[in-house]
């Protein structure tokens, strides 16, 4: 390593903080025209340094403030936004999409919300609430000492991870991120909500010089100071050294181990497709007209859980309403899905679970879970393994899609180590195979869930999602691959 | 929403003030992007809106370390704090790099002058009443036929201004406009759900509202609840090895996946093992490969009229280009930026792309093209006694290095001696990429290429989501094992 320059060098991301951002919510809020005006002001920070070859190739940071206007008249809404926040462009803003919502023919929205515990429910005729089962739970999303990491910081756990990639006779590729955001949302009818997160994520993969063998480990956490990147590092030393004379394996069906980031990716188009109101409502779903019966085994339960400590927690939704836990699959029957106001109004009775999604999503998938919790064992890796009389171990998987929404076929290939174990060993690492099955046949199959493990789907890992998730490694009876690489 | 111009002036500033910091080489970028989306779904407005998007951002080399920094202000202020930023970000890149770390990197561009796009119809012009006219027609004929549930249309602009220059003397300016629209049916029947779209709503070009007017959305519409209507409770596709010809837009996404993202340089190089993968066609390969059969012949061309990955230069300011990717079957040139071109002992091929202010240029697609071959489509299935045409792809999934791949089709169509014939649900097949292409054995003519239009082409960290084309016609393809989905 060159030690060109010791200078120590401050770039921490500072927080704007809830006053100032409210108060200025507020302010652009005065003598705005429409009926009512909801604004969504999202603040964001970010750093990411990049390594490859065991060297920073890239080191960025960015910082901007997105503010998404909504305005409603006479029933109609129309949004704009900008990423200024000089007063003069969010008054004009503002004016436009006034002009535009007097010129829209639908005159069907409900308003914006008068509160931001509106998703806790209101009383239906038996007493109780249709959003009864949620307890809103309030760990930190934000945590001083990941806002506080300098571009410096993020490079010396780099300079750690490489030099023992480099002792291991490797090379180190990978990523070190840390954000800090801050949603605000305010409106004319009162609703005033602030929440501040953090977030700290690292990879490291681990090859030979020739690209011939890799290994794969990764963390996320609220607060860097819970990072371990010397651990990240040897745990994807030891998948590398075991990853060597890979086995071609014919496709077909195996008992497997899939690690807590593969069982993300199923998990993913079951959550994605299925546990959102939108896609029930449109008839998409997997629980479509199967509410209450069973999708899986009846050992799966998963909630949608915004407050859990170990789901990258966060309290808010773009609607700023507080974000509520929804059971989403228990005992492996179908349970609930998760609603902003749009899909709850189509429901009577029904109120919003706090999952409005980001304007700035062009998907428009409707709100849908992103703080994933399944219930998991005590068992680790090691442990599922030896329960494995013959099978296969998959690290990861990459670029997953899900060909059949309805019926949730997933497919993707695995990567950076995928081992065949015969009587609870590993005998031989196996070249990459194409998984391609229905979710809900992987979870009918499931005989042992291991440790818990916080992480995201591919989709999610690499900014293309938002997706959390706590969930453990599982040993499955019947995991169907298709096809085969030649690495 | 109004547009603004750059202050140039402040962004020349910043140049200066990196100089003064010492910075080996720097370059700044701004952008003031418009988007302009309305959408239709079931017939209400699901999403009326308009974005405005502005900042800057500096690329600096202080050494072997490289630093980028951004932001939406843009005052004398704000561009000491971001150069600053820029610089330190740079010397902690210098922290960790090899001490053998060869200080190759290419030459720099010097080039000046404007780009605009050409355009006959200002889509931020056309009123929001004639779109919603458009729209609200288009969604009622996709709800036509019955089983249709979801019915979802659009029509969406971009105008991104952008100023370039750098510290060896570069100096740009370029006006871009974007536009596209689409529409898409669910039908719904039973336990199944089938979604058909149009074009899988890569219908976007670099053009005026003439291109949206040209998709002729509301004819469209009537077509497309059709085949939604009718594929959710067609037959599943048979199983098996097979002939089979890919329609010109799922061909595109196969070019895309398949050549696009693989010969991508930057890949090649190792820097998105950890996210996009790497790829399988190596320096040592250029030349020599066979990476498909002779009829095969692949371009990017930046050059090209109507492309989304059409400019005058790229993000590090190197003029826009077409280059042969592979020729007559053969692998022969990559997509390359001015650093990852040089560390070969090649000369950029102009690919290096930002998606926005906020993001430092990576080795991206242009308008990566499958060129034209001969006949219209009738020639090309008229000697296939036995086989299947799929069209449009509904999923597709790529292994870290682009060899394995896994497509659907939203509809496939038996063919039997010559003629198109019965309609079936839930085709896919899997291949590996040079046994796909070597065993591609003819391409259709000019009369059936189309240029596609893609908003979502995902790499690099933070997430650029890109802007690319790709012009293909049907493909006639030999040994392809179609499959049920799932």
């Amino acid at each position: 390593m060159n030690e060109q320059n010791n200078q120590s060098t401050k770039s921490s991301l500072a927080l704007h903080g809830r006053d100032k951002l409210l108060n200025q919510l507020e302010d652009f809020l005065k003598g705005a025209p429409g009926d009512q005006v909801e604004l969504v002001l999202e603040a964001e920070q970010i750093g990411v340094t990049r390594y490859a070859h065991s060297r920073i190739h890239q080191n960025v940071s960015h910082q901007d403030s997105r503010l998404w206007v909504r305005v409603l008249v006479n029933g109609a809404v129309a949004s704009m936004a900008c990423n200024s926040l000089d007063p003069a462009t969010v008054r004009e803003t503002i004016q436009r999409a006034a002009k535009t919502a007097r010129m829209l023919p639908d005159r069907t929205h409900q308003g914006f919300a008068a509160r931001n515990d509106e998703s806790q429910g209101e009383r239906n005729e038996d007493g109780g609430t249709r959003n009864e089962e949620n307890t809103l739970n309030s760990s930190p999303s934000f945590f001083e000492s990941t806002a506080g990491q300098t571009a410096v910081e993020r490079a010396d756990a780099i300079g750690r991870i490489v030099e023992l990639i480099g002792a291991a006779g490797f090379e180190g590729y990978g990523t070190y991120t840390n954000t800090v955001t801050e949603l605000a949302v305010a409106n004319s009818r009162g609703l005033r909500a602030y929440a501040p997160a953090t977030s700290g994520y690292i990879k490291a993969l681990v090859e030979t010089a020739a690209g011939d063998s890799a290994g794969y480990a990764d963390q996320l956490e609220r607060d860097v100071t819970r990072l371990d990147p010397e651990k990240a590092a040897a745990i994807a030393i030891q998948k590398c050294r075991l990853n060597v004379n890979q086995r071609e394996l014919a496709p077909g069906d195996y008992a497997a181990v899939l690690e807590p980031n593969a069982v993300a990716d199923m998990v993913r188009f079951m959550v994605y497709h299925g546990c959102g109101a939108q896609q029930l409502q449109d008839g998409r779903s997997f629980m479509t007209g199967r509410m209450g019966e069973q999708v899986t085994g009846a050992n799966i339960n998963f909630w949608e859980d915004p407050g859990h400590p170990h789901a990258i927690p966060f309290p808010l939704d773009y609607e700023g309403l507080q974000a509520r836990r929804v059971p989403l699959v228990i005992a492996g029957q179908a349970t609930g899905v998760v609603y902003d106001r749009t899909t709850a109004a189509k429901e009577p009775g029904r109120v919003s679970t706090g999952h409005a999604g980001s304007p700035w999503n062009s998907l428009e998938q409707g709100p849908t879970p992103s703080h994933i919790v399944m219930e998991a064992g005590t068992r680790s890796i090691e442990e599922l393994v030896s329960g494995l009389k013959r099978g296969l171990i998959v690290t990861r998987l990459h670029y997953t899609h899900c060909p059949d929404p309805r019926r949730v076929v997933a497919t993707g290939t695995t990567r950076d180590g995928t081992f065949l174990v015969e009587n609870g060993e590993i005998v031989a690492a196996v070249k990459n195979l194409r998984f391609t099955q229905s979710v809900l046949e992987l979870l009918a199959g499931v005989e042992e869930l291991g440790q818990p493990k916080t992480c995201q789907d591919w989709w999610s890992a690499n900014g293309m999602s938002s997706f959390n998730y706590y969930l453990p490694a599982l040993r499955v009876a019947r995991c169907t691959f298709t096809g085969a690489t030649t690495f | 929403m109004q547009e603004e111009e750059l202050d140039e002036n402040l962004l020349m500033a910043a140049l200066d003030v990196a100089r003064r910091a010492g910075v080996a080489y720097a370059e700044v970028r701004g952008v003031n992007g418009l988007q302009n989306e309305v959408k239709v779904k079931n017939g209400q407005i699901s999403r009326m809106q308009s974005q405005q998007d502005r900042g800057w951002g500096l690329n600096v080399r202080v050494g072997a370390g490289w630093g980028f920094a951004s932001s939406a202000e843009l005052t004398a202020e704000s561009i000491k704090r971001v150069t600053e930023q820029a610089v330190q970000l740079a010397r902690a890149s210098a922290r960790v790099q090899p001490s053998s770390q060869a200080e190759i990197y290419g030459e720099p561009s010097t080039a000046i002058g404007e780009y605009t796009t050409p355009l006959q119809i200002d889509p931020f012009k056309v009123p929001i009443s004639e779109q919603l006219e458009m729209l609200y027609s288009t969604d009622a004929n996709l709800r036509r036929a019955n089983r249709v549930k979801v019915a979802e249309t659009h029509v969406k602009a971009f105008r991104t201004r952008k100023f370039f220059a750098n510290t060896a003397g570069a100096h740009q300016r370029q006006l871009v406009t974007e536009c596209g629209g689409g529409a898409s049916a669910i039908a719904v029947e039973g336990p199944y759900s089938y979604q058909r779209t149009y074009g899988r709503l890569n219908t976007y070009s670099q053009a005026g509202y003439e291109y949206i007017l040209s998709l002729q959305l509301e004819d469209e519409a009537l077509r497309i609840g059709q085949e939604a209507h009718d594929l959710v409770a067609a037959d599943w596709v048979p199983s098996g090895p097979t002939t089979v010809v890919i329609g010109s837009n799922l061909a595109a996404l196969m070019v895309h996946e398949t050549c696009g993202h693989p010969t991508e340089l930057d890949r090649v190089l190792g820097s998105e093992n950890a996210f996009a993968g790497g790829s399988f066609l190596l320096p040592d390969m250029l030349n020599q490969f066979d990476y498909g059969s002779p009829a095969v012949n692949m371009t990017a061309d930046a050059t090209l009229p109507g492309g989304l990955g059409t400019f005058g230069w790229d993000d590090e300011g190197t003029p826009a280009q077409r280059v042969a990717l592979v020729e007559k079957g053969c692998f022969v040139n990559y997509l390359s930026s001015r650093d990852t071109a040089a560390a070969i002992g090649l000369k950029s091929s102009g690919a290096a792309r930002a998606s926005s202010w906020a993001r430092t240029p990576l080795v991206r697609m242009t308008n990566v093209n499958l060129e034209p071959g001969e006949g219209n489509l009738a020639n090309l299935i008229s000697g296939i006694e036995d086989g299947l045409y799929l069209e449009t792809p509904s999923s597709w999934s790529l292994d870290d290095k682009r060899l394995n791949f896994h497509f659907s089709a939203e509809i496939c169509c038996e063919i039997k001696n010559g003629q198109f014939g019965k309609l079936y649900k839930g085709a896919s097949y899997q291949s590996r990429t040079p046994i796909f292409w070597g065993n591609c054995q003819r391409i259709a003519g000019p009369e059936e290429w189309r240029l596609w239009g893609f908003l979502n082409c995902a790499k690099g960290e933070p997430l650029q989501s890109a802007h690319v084309a790709h012009g293909a016609a049907p493909i006639l393809v030999t040994n392809v094992t179609v499959q049920r989905e799932g």
